[in-house]
């Protein structure tokens, strides 16, 4: 057998342990060394396995993972969600659909905070639907808006989605959290968009709340404004080069132990189980990306990566429908994996068929990491939707109906992404350096 | 009360053992993790504020990675933290179940020894070389590193090696 076949059956045959419910991080590191056993013997692979180990746990971009990480533990064991919530109400509530506005805009914020999706869905579905619920809102409409909401949290940094991505290619991390700024602002303004227009055309869905006087406006930003001022700090640090992705992570972890401190919304007990969940994230995610880069060496020995590249340049066809067929991919992908494990299998191949394209890596990032999003909110696997049918009690059916319209925004926004790269790259393109 | 202990199944006791010790290694994690962060945060604010950065903040919270991202292996496999699809297994027969469970948890066992051994065999490299396997700018030696990341492996083999018996034991008995 050639490298190349073995390269494919293999890969094909990651996919299917994968799909029975093989660790997805044990089936890289032995199909990965496996196939170097079958390409170039057990020496080499025995090596590779001592060696890949090693570097990648003594890295320091990847420290930059623990480190973020630990910030969004530390945010989740205060209050932040429900402040967020509240001073986005105080703002919103006026309007018709003001409370699943100001649901979707304290995702947004808490997403500042906070790199994962279903955490953010959850942590926000519980605050906001209550609230919702006594405010005779429709069912399906609030709990699709925190579950469409939480997706919000990959595009913001910091994002779980763009270190792995950035991590994989070598494709600065700080620019891709800049990257993702202006198109989570925008998802944000696309679903309030959505919210509004559909309550004006049936008012029964939300109705409007009393109005709020600016004095209280002005009081609700009081509770909020520390973790603003931090995600501005991290941010602003990032952009202007001030320090690196790691810095940043270790600089917003100990901001957020010190505001939740001064709060006392921590104590001793909670302190130490933000730091076993933290450890249990990060051994998860650490042992995927080992996992990842083990199989990427058999990747390239079997030469896959570049072989693609070719394959695809040569076959000619127009650079938007490859892109369209790979997003569809992504779309499928996302809707059982999560977006870790999707990363880390599907980058190594579309990667270099990306960068051969001639597309920019940054904004390549941008959209691989949204697409995925709508897998997490696309019935019928849907990982947010199932999240918060089990907090919520309110039944799937009626989800599903309530997330179609934030299903077609988030096409509307994808397409927007896509059409106008700018949106994307402009801000990074600014930056004078990145460390 | 010591008689009674002495009845429990030995390989429960082992478990039992295995289980603190994962539990042991989390924590240690976690300190690992808090020194990354103070050490980190210390190094910006001096870097910045008093322009007297920490030498070898690099080196060393690239190092401490070993402890913060590794030790918590264990835990996680026994708080059932790492990444799965279950999608089509939860939808097999209970026999056909804990077949793919024991495939999982013997590929999974198999290849965490797999680095444990070869971790061990660098290890012994370094520790040959004396001092030419150091750090760059702290001159730090590499092998006791590479220990603390064959411990992790070796632990996490195990976890995985006592749900590997768990899992054939469902598959055997009904």
């Amino acid at each position: 057998m050639s490298p190349v076949e073995i390269g494919f059956i293999s890969f094909g045959l990651l996919i299917l342990l994968i799909l029975l419910g093989v660790n997805v991080a044990f089936a890289l590191i032995m199909i990965g060394f496996g196939g170097i056993v079958l390409i170039s013997g057990f020496g080499p692979a025995l090596t590779s396995l001592g060696t890949v180990p090693f570097e990648r746990c003594t890295s320091y971009e990847i420290s930059v993972i623990p480190l973020f990480i630990l910030m969004s533990q530390f945010v989740d064991t205060g209050n932040i969600g429900r402040e967020a919530y509240q001073m986005a109400r105080t703002w919103l509530g006026q309007f018709k659909g003001g409370l699943a506005m100001a649901t979707a805009g304290a995702c947004g914020l808490f997403a500042a905070c906070c790199g994962s999706s279903l955490a953010a869905a959850v942590a926000m579905g519980k605050v906001s639907y209550p609230e919702m619920k006594k405010n005779g809102y429709d069912d399906g409409l609030s709990v699709a808006v925190a579950a469409a909401g939480g997706s919000i949290g990959i595009l913001i940094p910091p994002s779980m989605g763009f270190i792995i991505y950035g991590i994989l290619t070598q494709v600065s991390i700080g620019r891709l959290f800049i990257a993702g700024l202006v198109p989570g602002i925008l998802q944000v303004l696309f679903y309030i968009g959505t919210i509004s227009f559909m309550c004006h055309r049936n008012p029964n869905l939300g109705p409007a709340s009393p109005k709020t006087s600016i004095k209280e406006k002005a009081a609700s930003v009081k509770l909020t404004w520390p973790v603003i001022l931090l995600f501005v700090l991290i941010i602003g640090g990032l952009y202007a080069g001030v320090f690196t992705p790691t810095e940043a992570g270790a600089l917003g972890a100990f901001g957020a132990l010190v505001i939740s401190l001064v709060r006392r919304q921590i104590n001793a007990p909670r302190f130490a189980s933000s730091l076993m969940s933290t450890a249990r994230l990060s051994a998860m995610i650490i042992a995927l990306i080992m996992g990842a880069f083990i199989f990427n060496q058999f990747l390239a020995v079997t030469r896959i990566p570049f072989i693609a590249s070719q394959y695809i340049n040569e076959l000619g066809m127009n650079k938007y429908l490859i892109m369209f067929c790979i997003i569809l991919l992504y779309i499928f992908l996302g809707i059982f994996l999560d977006i870790q494990a999707a990363c880390v299998l599907t980058i190594p191949i579309i990667y270099p068929i990306i960068v051969a394209l001639g597309y920019d890596p940054i904004w390549y990032g941008v959209i691989m990491v949204r697409v995925m999003e709508i897998g997490v909110i696309t019935p019928p696997f849907a990982m947010n939707i199932f999240a918060l049918a089990g907090v919520t009690n309110v039944p799937l059916g009626t989800i599903y109906r309530g997330i179609l319209p934030f299903l077609i925004a988030d096409i509307l926004h994808l397409a927007l992404l896509c059409a106008v790269p700018l949106i994307s790259t402009f801000l990074p393109n600014l930056m004078i350096k990145s460390l | 009360m010591r008689w009674r202990f002495s009845l429990i199944n030995p390989a429960q006791r082992i478990e039992a053992i295995i289980d603190r010790a994962s539990k042991i290694m989390a924590i240690i994690a976690s300190i690992g993790l808090t020194a990354m962060m103070l050490l980190t945060t210390a190094d910006v604010i001096g870097r910045y504020f008093f322009s007297k950065p920490i030498w070898g903040t690099y080196e060393l919270v690239s190092l401490l990675l070993i402890f913060a991202g590794t030790w918590g292996w264990g835990y996680c496999q026994k708080e059932k933290g790492h990444v799965s699809v279950t999608l089509l297994v939860d939808r097999f027969p209970k026999r056909l179940r804990m077949f793919f469970k024991s495939l999982t948890n013997l590929i999974g066992f198999a290849g965490f020894s797999l680095i444990c051994w070869r971790i061990w065999e660098k290890a012994l490299h370094y520790i040959a070389l004396g001092n030419s396997g150091l750090t760059q700018t702290l001159e730090i030696p590499y092998y006791p590193f590479m220990l603390a990341l064959m411990i992790s492996s070796a632990m996490m083999a195990l976890v995985v090696m006592t749900d590997l018996i768990h899992s054939l034991t469902g598959l055997v008995r009904k």
